[in-house]
């Protein structure tokens, strides 16, 4: 799966041979979703009690630790820490990554010399990532930062790459017949070709990089999101677990979507995305 | 939240990355230059941190240990165990997803009810459920079994409603417009349109799956590739432990490159030609 | 009054195997005035590669062409077969993307925007507007930068038939008001008999053929039985040329 960098879940399909019956406007539809919600917080509730033990507690105890870890402040000291680790390691992956795609987009050889190390930087399981930023960097924030970048860099690397390759020959071709100068040609039709890509590279690395930079936490950390999950995991506390398992994917889901409404503004003049 | 599956393509494809060389004319010995090169760069990285971070092993002890480790019959046993924990969940990740997919492609009704949940499946990591499903049952195979099973059907769920969308209404009509016979439509325009986001299904799953699969045994499990590479790691011996990291990559690109794309290309042909 | 002489123009292109495919053949032309002149020929018979060629995109592989406004190198404005806006800006950053004289862009832009029935959409996105208004921001941006000499590659050849003799017409009556040299390329004789004073017929292989001039009084008329007659003559020449190829 190369990715085809500004890469946006296709258009609804005419589905004329299925008959759907249900929701028309946006209201309905977040209607069934909450029930939904609701209901499998139901279900949670129901399985807590049936076994009524420590190690399965109910959604409120776990609702009631949330808002603990947010009052005493906990959660921000924590995902705070991880957010920087996680932005020195994008910082550091376009740092290289850029000049790395565009080696790959414009050379063939770059592209067959890069091929390997991006496949194993990319493919790699989480463990080894954790386990090697554990053995390399001990439990300071080196570890995570320098993962976060690897796991980054062949999603910008390669969508740079992308990027390069798809810079539409024609208005390079009007711009020479235009006789636009290096400096505006680089400004005008690179740079904005190049952006949408690397955003969307940024996008895609995100996920995984704040997945495995809270893995490598887990392994060694002093501090930080994943490092809360160990502990709480060391303590045998489910309902931590479960509370910062939470914050976790709130999180997560609030910053994928902050950077899709981010995508949709800057990137207005894009027909897919309009 | 307001977020659905379609708005979110980032996190529901989780590995966008191939080794695959960009797919123009390139001189087979260029790229054979530029690949040996690449391994002995590579090389070299790895001795430069190896001064520096100095726990790392050397590649000559790691390929010796793997040569031990094979003569010691390590290397069966273990894959065997696990393979056979991956098979497990994975079939009932696919099965369930697949069943969960082509629900929320079809009515909207299940896509507004099931899209939010899925997407706090594809936002969980995967040593989330290996710690938890390791304090829920212990060192047993259940543990390796379940993550597998939640790792991948977030993947599966998500690819399988792709798929089922991508199916073309107006062919489908044409299709009745000719009468053609039900099981010429199902095979020569639904299975196409539909195999491209299929196989992807499965190869997230895969990748996803085997990630879990490796930090379940890791943390909940007396056997399986996941503990031997933790055996090594707790005895601090690194070239066992890299050995087994070669054979989890090897593991991977044998299941990518000899099972899952010779079907992707020959289903998914005529989108290149 | 611009001028445009071309003198024994090769183009030769070499592919990776070192075979040579020769493009463009000993071509000798001179224009000069506010002349419209049509290229037509077969596809594939180096139409594109000469304007190519007389916009500087590409290099001759011998000959010189030289464009030439009074005493000085005459400006050169481009109408390609596809529209090439960049796809990032509004239309009127793609106006002023070509621009080389800052001072009074803002105005020319306007006024050709205007003069393609365009004004009111400055500030669109090329995505937001149909291929029809793209090929005309296309020819606003051509004639906004003032050329002395205009090229143009099958501009209207991507539209259907109703908007490309609606632009057909707006051309010709723009290039009326503003009077430039012309090289026009199409595949279309009906197209260039309407708007040429000079038709050259390139042949396969990229040689001359032969030029035949056009001398009907404007604003034409399709209906023109006069144009009628004339088409159907250039017509008959140019399959004869097939014929022979
Ligand atoms: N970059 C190129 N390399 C090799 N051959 C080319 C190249 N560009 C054009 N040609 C060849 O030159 C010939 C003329 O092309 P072109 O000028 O585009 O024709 P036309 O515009 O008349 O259809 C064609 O046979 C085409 O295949
Ligand atoms: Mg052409």
């Amino acid at each position: 799966m190369v990715s085809k960098a500004p890469v946006v879940a296709g258009t609804r399909p005419v589905m004329s041979t299925v008959s759907t019956s249900a929701p028309r406007n946006g209201l309905q539809r977040r209607a069934i979703s909450f029930v939904a919600l609701i209901l499998a917080v139901v279900l949670w509730a129901a399985a807590a009690w049936l076994i009524s033990d420590n190690i399965l507690p109910s959604p409120f105890t776990v609702f009631g630790r949330m808002i603990e870890l947010v009052v005493s402040g906990e959660v921000f000291v924590h995902f705070f820490s991880s957010i920087q680790k996680i932005l020195a390691g994008f910082g550091l992956a376009l740092l290289f990554g850029i000049p790395i795609g565009f080696a790959i987009g414009k050379s063939q050889f770059m592209a067959a010399y890069f091929a390997i190390p991006l496949f194993t930087f990319g493919n790699i399981p989480g463990l080894t990532y954790a386990v090697f930023g554990l053995v390399v960097f001990g439990i300071g924030a080196g570890g995570p930062i320098t993962v976060s970048a690897m796991v980054a860099l062949p999603f910008i690397a390669l969508n740079v790459a992308e990027g390069v390759r798809s810079v539409d020959g024609g208005l390079l071709r009007m711009c020479r017949a235009y006789k636009r100068p290096f400096g505006t040609i680089v400004r005008h039709v690179y740079a904005p070709a190049l952006a949408a890509f690397v955003f969307s590279g940024v996008r895609y690395g995100f996920a995984m990089a704040w997945k495995v930079e809270a893995l490598t936490e887990v392994f060694g950390a002093g501090e930080g999101v994943g490092f809360m999950i160990k502990r709480a995991y060391q303590e045998f506390h489910v309902g931590d677990m479960l509370a910062w398992t939470m914050f976790f994917v709130i999180v997560m889901l609030l910053i994928e979507q902050g950077l899709n409404m981010l995508e949709k503004r800057i990137f207005a003049w894009r027909k897919d995305l309009a | 939240m307001t977020n659905t599956l379609r708005d979110s393509p980032a996190i529901s494809n989780p590995v966008p990355v191939t080794g695959k060389a960009p797919g123009r004319f390139v001189g087979k010995g260029t790229s054979i230059l530029a690949g040996l090169l690449s391994l002995l760069s590579i090389w070299v990285v790895w001795e430069i941190a190896r001064l520096w971070g100095g726990r790392l092993p050397s590649l000559a002890e790691t390929l010796a240990r793997l040569g031990t480790e094979w003569a010691g019959n390590e290397i069966w046993i273990n894959f065997a165990v696990s393979i056979n924990r991956f098979v497990l969940g994975l079939v009932l990740a696919l099965v369930v997803g697949a069943i969960l997919g082509v629900a929320i492609g079809l009515s909207k009704f299940a896509e507004a009810a099931l899209s939010d949940l899925t997407m706090v499946g594809l936002a969980a990591p995967a040593v989330i459920w290996a710690l938890l499903t390791t304090m829920w049952f212990g060192f047993g195979w259940l543990t390796p079994v379940v993550t597998v099973f939640l790792s991948g059907l977030p993947f599966v769920v998500v690819n399988i409603a792709k798929a089922v969308r991508a199916v073309p209404g107006d062919l489908i009509l044409m299709a009745r417009a000719f009468e053609v016979p039900r099981v010429r439509g199902l095979s020569q325009i639904i299975a196409p349109a539909v195999a491209g986001s299929a196989i992807a299904a499965v190869r997230f799953a895969v990748i996803s799956a085997w990630n879990g699969l490796l930090l379940a045994e890791w943390f909940g499990s007396t056997s399986g590739v996941g503990w031997r590479s933790r055996y090594w790691y707790d005895a601090n011996q690194m070239d066992g432990f890299l050995a087994w990291v070669l054979l989890f990559m090897a593991f991977l690109v044998l299941v990518d490159q000899i099972l899952l794309a010779p079907i992707e290309r020959r289903a998914t042909r005529w989108r290149r030609v | 009054m611009a001028n445009i002489e071309i003198k024994q123009l090769e183009k030769t292109y070499t592919d990776a195997k070192g075979r040579q495919t020769r493009v463009l053949d000993s071509i000798d032309l001179t224009v000069s005035g506010d002349t419209f002149v049509s290229i037509v020929g077969p596809s594939g018979s180096g139409k594109t590669t000469l304007l190519n060629i007389v916009s500087g995109i590409e290099s001759a592989t011998s000959g010189s062409v030289s464009l030439r406004e009074g005493g000085r190198d005459a400006k050169v404005g481009y109408v390609f077969q596809d529209p090439r806006l960049l796809p990032w800006r509004t239309v009127m950053q793609n106006l002023s993307f070509v621009q080389d004289d800052r001072s009074d862009w803002e105005v020319r832009a306007r006024h050709y925007l205007e003069l393609v029935g365009l004004g009111h959409l400055g500030d669109r996105f090329p995505a937001q507007l149909s291929g029809g208004q793209q090929q005309r921001i296309g020819i606003a941006r051509a004639f906004s930068v003032e050329p002395d000499i205009l090229l143009m590659d099958e501009p209207f050849s991507h539209l259907d038939a109703m908007t490309s003799r609606s632009l057909r017409e707006h051309l010709e009556q723009i290039w009326l008001q503003s009077r430039k040299t012309v090289l026009f390329v199409t595949h279309d004789i009906t197209e260039a008999v309407q708007l040429s004073d000079r038709i050259i017929v390139l042949a396969p292989g990229g040689r001359i053929h032969e030029t035949i001039e056009v001398d009907l009084p404007r604003p034409r008329r399709a209906s023109d039985p006069r144009v009628a007659v004339l088409q159907a003559e250039v017509l008959a020449r140019f399959e004869a040329l097939e014929a022979a190829a």
